[in-house]
Order: structure tokens, then sequence, then C-alpha cells
């Protein structure tokens, strides 16, 4: 190999590593703007924006490194977006005024235990190992987060039962069979 | 290119467009050579190897969009042969530019034969500007002068070009008739 190639492989290498940035932060605007959603008609979203610019920057890294932690994230975007946008929904539909909606933590739970059995399910099929499951259970908690934070510590723990008891579900149904 | 290497070329452009960074070198060994012959048989040696470098350079910053459905080498010859286009676009213009005019003209200190003849090649110029539509004169004058009028490029581009297109019919014409 001459200096020259030397010099184009190093070349080509950040042209590489800028042009995965671009196509990762792209993906990721995305997905924030779909998460943006849970924010609308959130009567505090302080916290649940500074969730949503947190999903952005664990999605982009995730979606740069690439392999196991771009599958777990996407994986994990995917199943969040239930706990992130249901709550909104359901503030919609009910109306729910005030800083505390007595349903949200139960639509939590229900968004969360939808999150927790996609991951379970799909997660099986990864083949990405730890790093996988990490930046899927990441990446959904904080999705959900940004949806179930305006119901307070409830919603989150509702979120956090949810996912673990519908994660826990395929995996051990998977082990007993 | 062997259905094998294709292959393997497949395989490491997947891994590549996934993350895997080990696939980084094994591509680029596979698709260097590959671009550079490629744009050789397109372009002259020396505008070839800058416009193998460019599509070098485009296949791996597209690399993380490429969609493991699609075949690996049609999608790297795309992006080579979109480059190699503009390449030539780029020379075509460079050809047609105002500098290049000016290089072309005779030196200060040329000798009275050469006068003579660019005396009679600037009067037949002139001659068949003089034929041309005022319009079109406007625009050649402007060009050559480095001028932009008040329009948009692509509009621009194209006057020039129709303009040039008059004053070629205009000059074969008025040979023709010599």
């Amino acid at each position: 190999m001459t200096a020259a190639d030397s010099v184009l492989i190093v070349r080509a290498r950040r042209a590489y590593e800028r042009g995965r940035l671009r196509w990762a932060l792209g993906h990721t605007a995305a997905a924030v703007a779909i998460s943006a959603v849970a924010l609308v008609g959130c009567p505090q979203p302080g916290g649940p924006a500074a969730c949503a610019a947190a999903l952005g920057i664990v999605l982009a890294a995730c979606l740069w490194r690439g392999g196991a932690w771009s599958r777990g994230a996407r994986l994990g975007f995917l199943a969040g977006l239930a706990p992130c946008l249901l709550p909104a929904a359901a503030r919609a539909a009910y109306a729910c005024g005030g800083s505390f909606c007595l349903t949200l933590p139960a639509v939590c739970l229900a968004g969360g235990a939808v999150a927790g059995l996609l991951l379970g399910w799909l997660g099986m099929r990864l083949h990405g190992g730890g790093r996988s499951w990490l930046a899927a259970a990441l990446v959904a908690g904080l999705a959900g987060a940004v949806g179930c934070l305006p119901a307070g510590l409830a919603g989150v723990a509702g979120l956090a039962l949810g996912i673990a008891c519908g994660a826990a579900a395929p995996v051990l149904a998977a082990r007993a069979s | 290119m062997e259905r094998a290497e294709r292959e393997r070329l497949q395989r490491d452009l997947e891994q590549l467009a996934d993350g895997d960074r080990e696939a980084f070198h094994p591509v680029f060994v596979r698709l260097w050579p590959l671009l550079r012959g490629f744009a050789v048989r397109c372009l002259p040696r020396d505008e070839a190897e800058d416009a193998a470098q460019e599509a070098l350079l485009r296949v791996f910053a597209r690399a993380a969009e490429f969609d493991r459905r699609r075949d690996a080498l049609s999608w790297v010859l795309g992006i080579a042969a979109y480059e190699i286009r503009s390449a030539r676009q780029r020379r075509r213009r460079r050809r047609e530019s105002p500098a290049d005019v000016l290089a072309e003209r005779p030196a200060a200190g040329r000798s009275p034969e050469a006068a003579a003849v660019a005396g009679d090649l600037e009067r037949a110029l002139a001659a068949a500007l003089a034929a041309l539509p005022s319009r079109d004169a406007e625009t050649l004058l402007a060009y050559a002068r480095g001028d932009r009028p008040d329009l948009p490029g692509p509009t621009f581009r194209k006057r020039v070009q129709r303009a040039l297109g008059r004053l070629r019919d205009a000059w074969r014409l008025s040979h023709d008739r010599r």
C-alpha cells in the first residue's frame, strides 16, 4: 500500500464516521420528534423534555456506534413508544386537568407492560448479548419516561413495574419450554 | 468481478452498514482498485484518480444508508457513475469558462502572421456576433468578461449555451460561403 493510499484510508475512515453520525442524527431527530408528541398538553414539560433530550443523546450514540447497540436501541425505541404516547393519548381523551391525573399511573403500567413484552419477546431474537439489552432497556426507559414523568413518581413506578413484569414473562416462558 | 468476490463485498458492506468497523479495511481494499479501474475507463487518467477518490469517499460517507436488500456492487457503481458524470460536467464547464478562453489567446509578443490571422479571426467573430440577436451577443460578451447578469445561474448557463449554438451556426454559415 502506497503513502497516498494510507492518506486515502484516513480520509475514507473520516468520511465513513461523519456519514454514520449524520445518518444517526437524522434518525434520532425523527425519533425525538415522535416522542415530543407526548409533551403536547403536558402541564409541566420541563422533566419530560429533559428525558427527551437524554433519549436523543443515547439514541444518537447507539445508532452511531452500530452493531448490537444500534439494534438494541431501535428495539428499545419501538417498545418505548407505547408508554411514551399512551399517557398523552389518555390525557387528550379524558382531558385530565391539573398537574396530576389518577388514571395516568395505570396507563403507564399498561404501556410499560406492552413495552416489556415487546422487549422480552423481540429481545431474545436479537443475538446482541448484554449490550443490546442494555441499549434497549435504556432507550425504552427514557422514551417511557417522556410520557410517564408528567404522572409523577407513581407514573414512573408503574412504568418500571410494567417493563419488568412484561419483559420477564416471555423470558421465563422461553426458559420453561 | 467474480461471483465469490461480489458476495464477499455484499457481506462486508452489510457489516459496515451495521456499524462493524472491522469490515472497513476489506471494503476499502476491494473497492479502491475497482473504482479506479472504472474511472480510468471513462475519464482521462489525471481526472480519473480524483473522480475515483471522490466516489470512494462518497461510498464510505453513505455506507450507513446501504440497504442490504440491494446489490452492493450495483450500488457502489451507481455512486461512481454519478461522480464520473459530475467530473465530466466540470470538465465541460472548465473548457467553456472565460479563463480558458483567455489562456488560449496568443501571447503579446506574437509574429506578424499570427497577428494577422488573429485579426482575421477577431473580425470574423465580430461579424458573427453582429449577426446574432442582440440579447445573444450581450449574453456572450458578459460571459466572456466573466460578468454575471442578475439572473439565476441555470438560466444564465442555458442562455450562454443557446447563444453559443447560434454563434457556431452563424460562424459555420459564413465560412461555408467563403
